[in-house]
This record gives structure tokens, sequence and C-alpha cells, in this order.
């Protein structure tokens, strides 16, 4: 008798010890958790119930918008990214969002995402937004090509305005273009009316890999792009989550003594950027770096509108720029494009 | 007569639609392997007194980077003397003529 229950505590132990792995929820672990699921749904159960009662709650503004409500996302993406990072378990509670925007689901992929890239244990759950034009829009972002959901039983909701989102480690012009085709296809526009939004694209890409993340092998180095059809406008937004515009610009500028102290916040520098740090070519002579300047200059020339770009702590607005409160953890290009910016 | 002074080559159909970014360690279609596989083989092949014709018409557009690297490039490599060799097309986007030729200019600094 006594045998027997040695025995039965020992299988418990190790049926406990295998739970504890649950849930990890990103991608590529659905087999081992639906099999723990179909034998162990009680104790699974039981287990997630201790484990969690410790999670961090963290819960989504109601307006899911880095630029409506940027102060908040931003304390809210620092909670999901510093408990990741400690490896403590956390609950993203989405449900009063009443206002999404593809772009900071954008941010929270990456997060994510870099976590997994880290090799980090994550033990995050979430739940969907009761608002439905914000559920149907965080459906089809793409958000789930991510991060895996556990109940099926949601239709998948099929939208043309919205791009999902996409991710790449390498220049690719062949997303860049599927991208040019969605917007034309989504303002009924000609192949002349997206060359800038291909123009300013293969810049960012081009930045992410050269500059973004110096530090970094190819395979960390990862840009998130998305696009949404919001108010007759197709709002585009680009990010990557390396050092930052401000951080490069710095080590840049430090070569130009003058020029560098003249500068005090992230949000110089970002302007810096925008309107042409010194560079140099490969024969040590000056030149000023051409890819942020050519989209700022098309912003400034009205062939893209409400441009956008949040990085480290800068900020800046269209012609505005301002010191965020949190940073932002690498590069957020927002822009938009319409039947009007010719 | 004058057509056998010019040789054209049209990236949107001898290379692609839509080009890549500077380096061809960055992705497929950068700058450099336009420039490598394509732009100097052809200007290898031009005899004395011709030109070699770049029409950019009919792509989805073009990065900085790429069109510095494959020309302005072109001109790191060669010398300022293949210059006069290249002649631009750009119905498109009319304004990178100038934007080329400036990389071309400023190669070397």
């Amino acid at each position: 008798m006594k045998k027997r229950t040695e025995r039965l505590a020992r299988i418990e132990r190790l049926r406990l010890k295998r739970l504890r792995r649950w849930p990890k929820h990103l991608k590529g672990r659905k087999k081992g958790l639906e099999r723990i699921r179909m034998h162990d749904r009680a104790a699974a159960a039981a287990v997630k119930s201790r484990q969690r009662g410790n999670a961090v709650k963290a819960k989504a503004p109601v307006v899911f918008d880095l630029e409506k409500a940027t102060a908040e996302m931003l304390e809210f993406f620092h909670t999901v990214r510093e408990t990741i990072r400690d490896g403590k378990p956390i609950d993203i509670d989405m449900s009063d969002v009443t206002d999404i925007s593809v772009s900071s689901l954008l941010y929270l992929v990456a997060i994510m995402q870099d976590a997994k890239l880290r090799g980090d244990v994550m033990d995050v759950h979430g739940n969907m937004p009761v608002h439905k034009r914000s559920r149907d829009i965080m459906e089809a972002s793409g958000f789930f090509n991510y991060v895996r959901r556990q109940s099926s039983t949601l239709p998948f909701f099929k939208t043309t305005s919205i791009l999902q989102i996409t991710s790449g480690r390498q220049h690719d012009s062949m997303l860049v273009s599927k991208l040019c085709a969605f917007i034309r296809k989504a303002l009924e526009m000609n192949r002349n009316g997206t060359r800038y939004v291909f123009k300013i694209i293969t810049e960012l890409m081009q930045n992410t890999i050269g500059h973004a993340y110096p530090d970094h092998k190819g395979e960390d180095r990862m840009w998130y792009m998305s696009a949404q059809l919001m108010d007759d406008e197709v709002d585009i937004a680009f990010l990557d989550t390396g050092v930052g515009i401000p951080k490069t610009v710095q080590k840049k500028l430090k070569e130009e003594i003058s020029e560098f102290i003249s500068l005090t916040g992230d949000e110089d520098f970002l302007m810096s950027a925008l309107e042409g740090i010194p560079n140099r070519t490969q024969t040590g002579k000056r030149y000023r770096g051409k890819g942020l300047p050519t989209i700022y200059q098309l912003y400034q020339k009205g062939k893209i509108s409400k441009l956008a770009i949040m990085s480290g702590m800068g900020y800046i607005n269209g012609m505005d720029k301002k010191r965020l409160k949190k940073k932002m953890f690498g590069t957020l290009f927002r822009f938009r494009i319409g039947v009007t910016n010719d | 007569m004058t057509e056998n002074k010019r040789i054209t080559i049209k990236i949107a159909r001898e290379f692609t639609e839509c080009p890549g970014g500077r380096y061809r360690k960055n992705g497929p279609y950068s700058g450099e392997e336009f420039r490598d596989d394509h732009l100097i083989p052809k200007i290898n092949e031009l005899a004395d007194g011709q030109t070699l014709v770049v029409d950019l018409d009919d792509g989805d557009g073009y990065g900085e980077s790429f069109l510095e690297e494959a020309f302005g490039g072109l001109v790191r490599k060669m010398g300022k003397s293949v210059i006069e060799k290249i002649e631009i097309i750009s119905n498109d986007e009319p304004e990178l003529k100038d934007t080329i030729r400036k990389y071309m200019e400023n190669a070397n600094g």
C-alpha cells in the first residue's frame, strides 16, 4: 500500500514538473500543450491557477494607439517588456480596448519576438478586446501569426483594409512591392502613386540592416511592417527594435564636436538625422546621410502625411519634436498616404 | 546609325521591377548586384564612342541606397570617365536623372 502511494506520488511529481513548463505561449509548442490538455485538463487547470496567481497584470490602455495615448502605451509596453525580461508570468488584459491600431500591435509582437530570439522563457497570457471592431482589427492584423491563440472558437475575420503584420531580417523588395500593391488597391491609384512609399520603406529596411543593430548578428536584425486603411488613407508603420536613431547619431556626431555640443536630447539627435547627419565616405571625405532626409523631405513636400517617428526618448510628430517620458526601444516610423498626396 | 552608338538596359525588364537595398548581402536585387552583374559587363562591352542607356521606368521605384551603390559605386570602381558613357532615362521620376548625376559626380567624396 505504501509502495503504491509512493509510486503515485512520484508519478504526480513528474506530471507536475512537466506541467510547470506550460504554458508556452508562442508558436511551435502546440503539440505538447495539446497532449497535456487532453490527458490532464483538471490537473493543468489547478497548476495553472497556482502558477498564474503571481502573474503580473498588464491592463492595456482603452485607446491602444501609440500616438493617441503615447504615455499610457509606453508605460504598458515597459511593463510587458520588463516582466518578460525578468522571466515572470504576465497576463495582458486587452478586454477594455475600444480603439486599436495595427502599428501598436506591431510593437507588442516585436517585444515578444525579441524575447523569443533571446531565448527567454515566456509565460504570457492575454485576452481579446470585448469591443467588436477592435477585436476584428486584432484578428485581421496578423497578430496571431506570431502569438498562438488558445481558443479557436472565434471565426477568422477577413478584411481588405489591413495588410497583415510582416517581418524580416533582410531587405525584401518583394514585400515592399506587395505593400505598394495593397495601397494601390485600397486607394485605387496607379503605380506612380506608390513610388514614394516604395522609396521610403526601401530606405527604412536599409537603415535597419545597416545601422539599427550594430552589435547584433544577422538573425537578430528584425524589422516589422504593417498597413491599415484609415479614413481614406493608408496608415503605414515600420518598426525595428535596434539601438534607436538617437544613439546611432550620437556615435557619429562625436567626431563632429561643434555639431554634437549643440544637441542635448534624443529628440534633437532624431531631428538631426532627418535633416542629414554628417558621415564619411570610404575615402574619408564628408557627406550627409541621404535616406532619412529624403523621407523627411517627402513629408515636407506633402507626398506623405502624418509622419510620426519615435526612437529612444525622441519623438518627431510632423514638424514638432519632443521628449518622451518613457523610452521607445527601437524606432517606429508611421506615416500616411492618400489620394491627395501627389 | 545613331542607334548603333547606344546600348540600352531596362532595369524593370532585365533586372527587376522592385529593386532592393545597397549591398548583395542585404538581400536580393541590390544596387551592388545590379552594378556588378549588369552595369559593368554592359559597359565593358561598349565600343569606342558608344553610350549605355539605363532605362529606369516601369518599376515600383528606387531607394537612394540602391541608386548610390549602383551608380556612385560604379564611379568608385571604374573612375569618373565612366560618367560620360552613361545616359539615364526616367520618365516616371524625372528627378532621378539629377540624383544619379550627383551620386556619380560626388562618388569619391
